[in-house]
This record gives structure tokens, sequence and C-alpha cells, in this order.
């Protein structure tokens, strides 16, 4: 058996720990602000790679340089995850018409988004060769929750309604949310680009990617490492900037501190969560992307639900709600699961439980919420 | 119609006695009314339903939120397999069953009448030692901690059951491993000399058995001195600790009552399916299906528990129905049970059945008053307790 | 409107769910009556972490189905029938496919079952088609234990067993290596196929260097993997999984440790998708497989096939595909002969025996042992060359 620590798997832990860390922000900027597990972000990490995939060809190579459809893909992204927080969160944190009608809208831009592709789409995804049992099955399907919101919304039927106000589970109702938007998300992308999983054409990856640019101790660093360890840097020093030197910034640390408060002082806290969102996804939609390139594949609608699963044990292990902690978590995470000669699932947990049975609130956690 | 409202209504203003015990008549009938699939789907809820009565006490009276419920459910079902399978051969060693192929020479050592009660009982005896070493270590870590550690242990187990002769210890001995631990037919457990096959009554008494005693167990929990401690800490275990709640000493009663309910809800599984359990099958998404039915019942509440998991269930094999040929698109029930969730969290954030709390229930503001000030809890009284 | 009272809704729920639930079982069961349609149940992941597998089996159980009933429906003994496969998805889940087999075989109008895919859901659903009496014919199924004391369960490919025994020999014989690593998937699968290799491997005087195991899904990197392969000096890599991870061990060989070693695959890997994701890396490695979609090694019947399904679907079929297409294909031919009784079907589709008896489709001939496994199609070494799978050099009978 090899050694516990090779040059090999010290690059390796690198480029996963700066993807971790790249993910794992985003869970813990979203925790921070509204103290959610957005459970959403592993699906959101996953469309990343596949909004790039369309663009690069996802059946014929268009010959789109992979580096030119990363824009494309963390703008969509960022629109995904904007339309995550209006659709599902929002109008559980504002109890307003304004914000019923924007998730109903966000709903149905997501249900006859994904009806046009179809639609439209080429003949290559025909799912049933059998119309009239599809007519009907997709009728029961999109009649479902607009009965319901129907039904809620004309309050015809009380008990559906709004009568009691907030409750206590409302953390644990915004949770159960987030995964239902994490099904939704995923059921979404197997629906439209169906359960094959997939790999960037060859033709839309530069060569330097895969050819040695240096070597550390012997071990080999290909572009595509190197590209991943400056990506992260540059992305988490500006994240920095962003959050400590900018306006928007100092409107996201007062959102994280106290919502009312700042809503007082003249915050727009909902675009500021919003924003939040988007910033987050974009990171993902980069991790998703250059994790696609690293691993040499995989991209399919599966490809974020363990992956998120450990960016957010990253994000709770650096303490939850704090940016930095989340890099540190990330990278700690990528050299337990590197050192360990990868293919090891459960050590990454092992490793956060440890940590968290001596600091409880992670390595630089801040004081949470006692109730669940 | 007015009349029918009104006969409703009298039904539903029953004590809880009363509707328990219409809804236990109903359930008895049931079997014999009903088809084969029908009767399947009700094992299936029922031993579910066991599972979140189980989570319900950690959940819903504790108030800890947690994702690794699964592991309860793996380690009740690996335990009930193991020792069904155990057997003396003819040469005087003991040994168990374990891959695909099955059957060793020799007699069973839990092959007498009735030897499955005595398992279940080992089964639930060994989850709630598991629970209350799980504790153990999550006393100090709250809220959104505990619920990525347990998700941690869950995954954990997941992958050391799957453990072969190349790791340290070879665990698929003991669990089978992907392929579980398969019983062969001569095998099967005999209660009141009947082999338990899914479709006799047996079986379906025998889950329908394990509700009940789920239903009692953790409602009286509920009721008693332990179940107002449990409350006290979901309401703040500051402030429990500070009226002199043993808080630890609660918690790890609650986590060793919901394993021990959770323990034979995986024996019952074993029941259910008839020994063919793949340890594959134990993964994330179990934990959160049961999570799930416990909140859209309705968190803390029996009867919310109940409602919740059949309605997460029943739907999903109701979609899954072959109607006429019409058959919904099997990559859609995903998204159908999306929607459910998020639309019954959006307009029932209480779940549907929320318990039911004597006084009125909070206001906003005291609400939030709750908790900004944990102080205010003691103005307030202990309304919230019940 | 009145008002329920909060009580009453959970006496009225639970009936009203459990009834939408029941009342399509009573209306199968009479509808099903009607004799004019041959009921089919083709039951797969359609879903979970294995439904790109489901998708080809639907696929390819559809088309058999589209192709019978445009040509006028099935003749059975005399009379036109029409065929409608009907889809059940177990979610690669041996839970759900309890679940699923218990719907089947409670169903009357089914008359037969194509599935399931992964072994670990055939051998969960094995014992209620047994006790019930309704065949299991699966097309994917290939772990030793499925077809044992199980007289209804058939299926149309070799098991893993003889598989992994001989790439093992492949490796002795015409690669000629001393040192082969297994990276093989923790699943039945993967499992029973690493297991029997590795045995068959020491026989031969090969040495198993090293056993890495991953886990579907949740492992996606696999340089680490390969790195251990290549640290403990292995001349061959022997990949045990399916084509995903295949394409992705290829290529953390070939491009990330440039490594020149052969690498081996079992017939989880030929899949056109493990070429279009390896991309130039899959050059040269080889894949097993029951048979091969191929100008060189198949008649007019694969060609046609090929051609139906990529005009139907725009992709091309794979080995699952074309298994499925067959096993509908033999369950049908055995239904025409003797008509919709299950246990009729059984008996006909058990007196396949020999070549002359057995059923001639694209994958080769099918005909089945006394307990219901195939050994009638030997392993089919292929190798990619120039972006398609090609035959290799075979193995001396």
């Amino acid at each position: 058996m090899s050694s516990l620590l090779t040059p090999e798997k010290l690059v390796d832990a690198l480029s996963l720990g700066a993807l971790y860390a790249l993910i794992a922000v985003g869970y813990t900027m979203v925790y921070g602000i509204i103290r959610l597990i957005n459970f959403a972000h592993g699906e959101v990490f996953m469309l990343g790679a596949f909004w790039a995939l369309l663009i690069v060809g996802m059946d014929e190579p268009t010959g789109v340089n992979i580096f030119v459809a990363l824009v494309p893909s963390m703008l969509m992204c960022a629109a995904v995850g904007m339309n995550v927080d209006w659709t599902t969160y929002l109008p559980l944190r504002r109890r307003l018409p304004r914000s019923d009608a924007l998730s109903i809208l966000s709903l149905g831009l997501l249900g006859i988004g994904a009806i046009f592709y179809k639609l439209t789409g080429d003949a290559a995804h025909v799912w049933y060769s059998d119309g009239a049992h599809t007519a009907i099955g997709w009728g029961v399907i999109g009649l479902l929750p607009i009965v319901i919101f129907a039904l809620a919304l004309g309050e015809k039927l009380e008990w559906l309604g709004r009568s009691l106000g907030r409750v206590a589970s409302d953390r644990l109702s915004a949770l159960i949310t987030a995964i239902g938007m994490s099904l939704i998300l995923q059921t979404l992308a197997q629906l439209i680009w169906g359960a094959e999983p997939r790999a960037f054409p060859e033709a839309s990856l530069p060569a330097f990617l895969n050819e040695s640019v240096f070597s550390i101790f012997g071990a080999r660093v290909a572009g595509k490492e190197l590209v991943i360890w400056v990506a992260a840097i540059v992305i988490m020093v500006l994240l920095q900037l962003l959050v400590t030197r900018t306006k928007i910034g100092t409107a996201m640390r007062a959102c994280s501190m106290d919502q009312k408060t700042a809503a007082l002082m003249g915050i727009s806290v909902d675009s500021v969560i919003a924003f939040t969102f988007v910033i987050g996804s974009a990171m993902a939609a980069i991790a998703g992307v250059l994790y696609a390139v690293k691993v040499g594949g995989s991209i399919s609608f599966r490809m974020g639900y363990y992956q998120g699963l450990i960016a957010f044990a990253a994000a709770v292990l650096g303490g939850i709600g704090n940016i930095k902690g989340a890099m540190l978590g990330g990278v700690l995470i990528g050299f337990v699961q590197g050192f360990s000669g990868g293919g090891n699932f459960s050590l990454p947990f092992v490793v956060m439980i440890l940590v968290l049975l001596i600091m409880p609130r992670g390595i630089l956690g801040e004081p949470q919420a006692t109730r669940a | 119609m007015s009349f029918l409202a009104a006969q409703l209504r009298r039904l539903g203003s029953l004590d809880d006695r009363t509707q328990g015990l219409i809804a236990l008549a109903l359930a008895v009938v049931l079997p014999f009314v009903v088809g084969r699939t029908f009767l399947n789907t009700s094992l299936y809820i029922g031993t579910y339903a066991v599972l979140a009565l189980g989570l319900n006490v950690v959940v819903g009276f504790t108030g800890l939120l947690d994702l690794g419920f699964v592991l309860f459910l793996a380690t009740g079902a690996v335990v009930t397999s193991f020792l069904l399978s155990l057997t003396r051969t003819p040469d005087g060693t003991v040994q168990w069953a374990v891959s695909a192929s099955g059957g060793i020479e020799g007699t069973q050592i839990f092959g007498f009448d009735g030897s499955i009660l005595l398992i279940i009982l080992i089964a639930g005896s060994v989850c709630a030692l598991v629970g209350v070493l799980r504790g153990l270590p999550t006393l100090r870590v709250r809220g959104d901690y505990y619920a990525i550690v347990t998700l941690g242990i869950a995954e954990i187990a997941f992958e050391t059951f799957l453990w072969d002769e190349n790791s340290w210890i070879n665990f698929t001995q003991f669990t089978g491993g992907a392929f579980g631990i398969k019983l062969p037919r001569a095998d099967r457990p005999v209660l009141l000399g009947d082999p338990l096959r899914w479709s006799s009554p047996t079986v379906y008494f025998l889950i329908l058995a394990g509700v009940v005693v789920a239903v009692l167990a953790t409602h009286h929990l509920n009721r008693s001195r332990v179940g107002r401690a449990l409350a006290a800490i979901r309401l703040d275990e500051t402030a429990a600790r500070a009226c002199g709640v043993n808080v630890n000493r609660h918690k790890l009663i609650a986590f060793a009552v919901s394993g021990f309910i959770g323990g034979i809800g995986g024996a019952l599984f074993v029941v259910w399916k008839e020994g063919t359990y793949s340890v594959k099958s134990f993964d994330v998404w179990q934990s959160i299906l049961i999570l799930c039915g416990v909140v859209l019942g309705g968190m803390g509440s029996i009867r919310g528990a109940l409602v919740g998991i059949t309605v997460l269930l029943a739907i999903d094999q109701a979609l899954r129905q072959n109607y006429g040929g019409v058959t919904v698109p099997a990559e859609a029930l995903n998204l159908i049970y999306g929607f459910l969730l998020i639309v019954v969290m959006r307009f029932r954030p209480q779940g549907l059945l929320p318990p039911v709390r004597r006084g009125r229930p909070l206001t906003e503001s005291e609400h939030e008053a709750l908790r900004t000030e944990p102080a205010r809890l003691f103005r307030l009284g202990d309304k919230d307790v019940s | 409107m009145f008002r329920l009272s909060r009580g009453f809704r959970s006496l009225l729920i639970v009936p009203a769910l459990m009834a939408a639930a029941v009342l399509p079982a009573c209306g199968g069961g009479s509808g099903g009556g009607d004799t004019e349609t041959i009921r089919i149940a083709v039951c797969g992941p359609m879903t979970g972490s294995a439904a790109a597998f489901g998708e080809m089996i639907k696929n390819a159980a559809k088309l058999k189905e589209k192709e019978i009933n445009d040509a006028g429906g099935l003749s059975v003994r005399g009379k036109m029938m029409m065929v409608e496969a009907v889809i059940y998805d177990d979610k690669g889940d041996t839970t759900e496919a309890t679940n699923v087999a218990r719907r089947v075989a409670s169903d009357d109008s089914i008359t037969l079952v194509i599935g399931h895919f992964n072994s670990t859901c055939s051998l969960a659903a094995k014992e209620e088609y047994n006790e019930v009496g309704i065949v299991e014919f699966s097309p994917g199924s290939t772990n030793v234990a499925v077809c044992k004391n199980g007289p209804y369960t058939f299926r149309n490919l070799y098991s893993d067993d003889y598989q992994g025994q001989q790439i093992a020999t492949y490796f002795a014989e015409i690669i000629g290596v001393k040192t082969v690593a297994v990276i093989f998937d923790n699943d039945d699968y993967g499992k029973g196929l690493m297991q029997s290799f590795s045995a068959k491997a020491k026989e031969l005087g090969i040495d198993v260097v090293a056993t890495v195991s991953y886990l579907r899904e949740r492992t996606q990197d696999f340089k680490p993997l390969v790195q251990q392969a290549k640290d403990a000096g292995a001349e061959g890599i022997f990949m045990a999984g399916l084509y995903n991870e295949a394409a992705l061990i290829v290529k953390a060989a070939r491009q990330d440790l440039q490594l020149t070693i052969p690498l081996f695959g079992g017939d989880g890997v030929m899949s056109p998708t493990f070429i279009k994701n390896a991309g130039t890396s899959a050059e040269g490695v080889y894949v097993a497989t029951p048979f091969l979609v191929h100008e060189e090694s198949g008649g007019e019947l694969v060609r046609a096939f090929v051609d139906a399904y990529s005009a139907t679907y725009g992709k091309d079929p794979d080995t699952w595909a074309a298994l499925t297409y067959d096993a509908m294909g033999m369950a049908l031919d055995a239904v025409s002969k003797v008509g919709t009784d299950r246990s009729a079907v059984r008996d006909q589709l058990a007196s396949a025996v020999d070549a002359a008896s057995g059923y001639t489709g694209v994958t080769g001939i099918t005909f089945f042992d006394e307990e219901g496994d195939c050994f009638s199609k030997p392993l089919f070494v292929t190798t990619v060359n120039d972006g398609v799978f090609t035959p290799a050099q075979q193995l001396s009978k």
C-alpha cells in the first residue's frame, strides 16, 4: 500500500479542497443571512456544469471553449439561484400577496421553461412514444400544484389558508422546502437532459488543461489543477473584498447580524438576500464546471447530491455562517479526502464530527440559534 | 349534506381514545376487505409509520433535527436478519447465512415459534443502545450542527456496513453488504404456527401491533414528566437547564426511546420484506423521507406523524399505480413530491395536523419574544407545554 | 363550507389516500379481463442512480411494442392481439423492487415480467414472482444467485462468475500480464465480478496487487484510486463497474497519470456513452460484452434493430437495450405459441434448451439451462478503435 503522504495526494487534495471551498461558501453565505440550510445548492452546482455543457455542445461539440461557456453558465446559475429564493424561501419569510405572486410566477416560469424546452427540443429526447398516456400523465402533474395554489389563494379551503400565523416549526419548514426544491431541480434536470452521465467534449477543453505545467516534489501538476487553484484563490480574494469593502457587502453583513435593524437602516433585505443567492450560485457554477473538468465528466442529474453534502459538511466544519470558515473547512475536507486515497465518503464526516466534539460550533463558528 | 357534516363534526369532537379506537377498528377490518396490492402498501406504510413515530420523539418532542434516522432502520434490519439466520450446524458450530447463496445445514437457533417477537425486542434494545451511544458525543452540539452530525454518523455507518474483507474489519460478514442477508424460504420466522409470509394476516397484525405499541409508548412518554422535560428542552435548552431539568439525561432518554422504536421499525422492515434488503438502500434519502413525513404531518404530533407518512407513501404508491394503461411518468414522481413538500410547507408550515396544545396559540410578538428573550418563557407560563 | 375539526381529518385523509391507492388495483383487475391486449411488465430503475439503464430498457421495450402493434399485433394461436409494455420503476432499490413485484404479481392482467435490472432488485423481487408463479425474465442481472432456486426466473445473459473467469483468462493468455489491479464498484455487480476474477486470476498465476473499491455516485474523483493501482505496480487494470465510472477511470489513467497499461472493463462498460465520455482516452480499452452491435458481428437483425432504435430515439442502443429487446421478443414468441397463461409461458420459455429450440435475436441465440441461466452467449471481447467498439482477438474455445 502506498504511504499516507505523497506529493500526488497533495496535488489532488489541494484541488478538491479548492472546489469544496467554492461550494461551501455558497452554503455558508445563505446560512449566515437567513439561517437556512439551502439543500438546493448542490443542484445549482450540478446545473452549472449542465449549462456549460449545453453551450460547448451536449451531443455534437460546438467548438466553444469551456472558459467562454463559463460566463453564461454563471449567469444562468445566478438566475436559478435567485429563482430558488423567490420561489421557495421568500414566501416563507414574507407573507405578502406580492411574494405569493412572485412565487407563482417563478414556479410557472420554471415549469413553462421545462415544457418549452421539451417541445422545441431535438428529437433525441423522445420520452414516450405513446402520446395519450403522456398527455394524461403530464396533465396530472401540471394540474396538481396549480389546483392547490388556486384553492389556497382563493382561501376556499380554510385549512389550506394562512389562518394560523407563524409557528415554531418555521425553520424546519424552510428546510423541508429546501429539500423539496432540491428534488424538483434534480428531477427537472433528469427530465430535460436524461439520466445518462455526460462529459465535456474534448474539443472544448484547451490542450494545456491536461499537460504538465510544473511539478511539486516530483508530482505532476496538470493545467487543470493550476486553473482550479488560481480560480479558487482569485474568487476567494474577490469575495472577501466584496464582503468587506463594498456597500452591498456591508449590507450583507448587516443583514446577517440583525435583519430588522438592517431594514430600519434602509437596507432592502430581500434584495440583499437575493444578491447572496446570486453570488453563491455563480460560485457554485464555477465549481461545477471545474469539478467536471477535473474528474473528467460525470455530469448527471445526481452530480450535486453527494458532493453537495460533503461541501455542506465542510461549511459546518468551518463554522456555518462564516465565509472564512467555509473556505477553511473546504480545504480541510479536501485534504482529508485527498490524503485518504479517494473513494472514501465517510472520512470527511468523521473528521467533521471529531472537530465538532471539540468545537461544537465549528472552527470559526459564531453563536447561533439553539432551537432546531 | 348538513346531516353528514354534523355527524362528521361529532366524530371529530370525540376524544383521543375514542378516535384511536375507531381508527384501530378500521385498521383491523382493513386486510379482510382489500386486495393484495393495497395490503402490501399498508404494510409498507405501517413499517414506516413506526419509524416516523420513533423519529418524532427526537424531532417533535425534543426539538432536535435528526437527519440520520436511517441508522436505526439499518441497524434494526441487520440485527433481525442476522439473528434469524443464526444456525447451529450438525458439528456444533454456530454459523449465519450471508450472501445470496444462503442455506446452511443445521437447525435455526431462532427457529422456534414466536422467536420473531424476541428478535424484535433485541433489535429494539440494540438500537436503543446505538441511540444512546450516538447521543453521547452529540449532547454538546445544537441545532443545525446536531442535524449534520447525525447525518454524518448515518453516512459513516452506511459505509462501514459495506466494509469487506479488504478493510480492517469485515463488516459485510455480519450485514451481508449490498446483498443483505437473505433467508432461505424454509427459514422464515414462524408466529402462532404461521410462517411469516407478507400476505398472511399474521404479518399485518404484527406490524399493526408495532404501530399501536409505538403510538401508546410515545403518547405516554409525551404525557409523562419526561415528556414535559423534553418539551422544555425543545422550547429553550438553556431555560430548561436553569429550571432544573437534567437536560443531558432527558436527551439520552429521548435518544434511547427513539432508537428503540426505530429498531422495532427496522425489524418490521425485515418482516415486511421477507428478509430481502440491501445495505445500499439505507442512504440519506430514507432519513429525509421519514423526516418529511413527520414534518408534513406536524412535528410533535403523534397523529400528525401517522398521517404525514401515510400521505407521503400513499401518494407515492398511488401515483406508481397503473390506471388502466395510464401511468404517470416515473421520473416525474419526484417532481410531484417536491411540489407537494413546497406547497404544504408554504401554506401549512405547522404541518397537516399540528399537536393540539392547551391555551391559545402564541401571537407573533410573543413568539418573537420567546426567541429573543427566553426569560419571558416564565411569564408566558407553560401554555405551550402539553 | 363546513369546517372539519382537526381530529376528524386524521380519520378522513388516511382512508381517502388509501382508497386512491387501492381503486386502480380493482380497476386493473377487471380491466385486464379483456383479452385483446397482452400486457408485459417492464421493471427497471427509471429513476435514481441507475436511471440511465432504465431509460435504455424502457426505450427498447417500447420499441418492440411499437413494432409489433404497427404490424397489426401479435398472432396468438391464430388471434391477433395488441401488446402493451407497462413500465414500472423500481428506483434500483430493493424496497421499491419489493413493492413493484407484489403489485405486478397481484395484477392478473400482466402475463410476465421483463426485469429487473439490478441484481439486488431481481433477487428481492424473485421471492414474490416465484411464490405467485409469474416469469421474471431479467435482461441485466448478472449475479450468480439470480437464477438459483427460482423456476420462474430467467435471464438472457451470462453470470458474473463466468464473466470474471473469462476476463482473468483473457488477461493471462492474450494480454499476458503478471500483475493486475482491480477497481470495483462496491455493489452486487462489481463485487461479484471482482471475486470471481480474483479467484481465477490466482489460479492462473496472476498476482492481484490491489483491489480498490468505490461507491457509485459518491466517488467521482478517480485519480487517487488509479494512483493506488499504479503505486502497487499493476501491469493491467480491470474495471468491474459501470460505464460512467469506467470513463472516469480511463481518463484518470490515460490523462492524469499517463499510464499506458492495458485497461479492461466488464460488460457494464459496454455503452456508446463510455466512448463518448472518455473521448480519445478510450482508445485501446478492452471491454467484455455478451454481444456487439457491429457490422462484422451481427447480421441483418442487428442492423435493423440499431436503425430502428436510433431513428426513434436519436441515439444508438447499448447492450442492455439489445438484451431487453431480445427478452421482449423471446417472451412474446412464447406468448404467441401458448397464450397468456402465466405458467404455460414459463414452461414454453423453459423448453428452450438448445440452439434449435432457442430464440434467435439481436444478441444471438438464447436458450437456458435447467435453472434458467443462459450460457448460450460466450463472452465477446471488444476493443475501442477510432471511437467505435471493434472485435478484438477472442479466447480460443
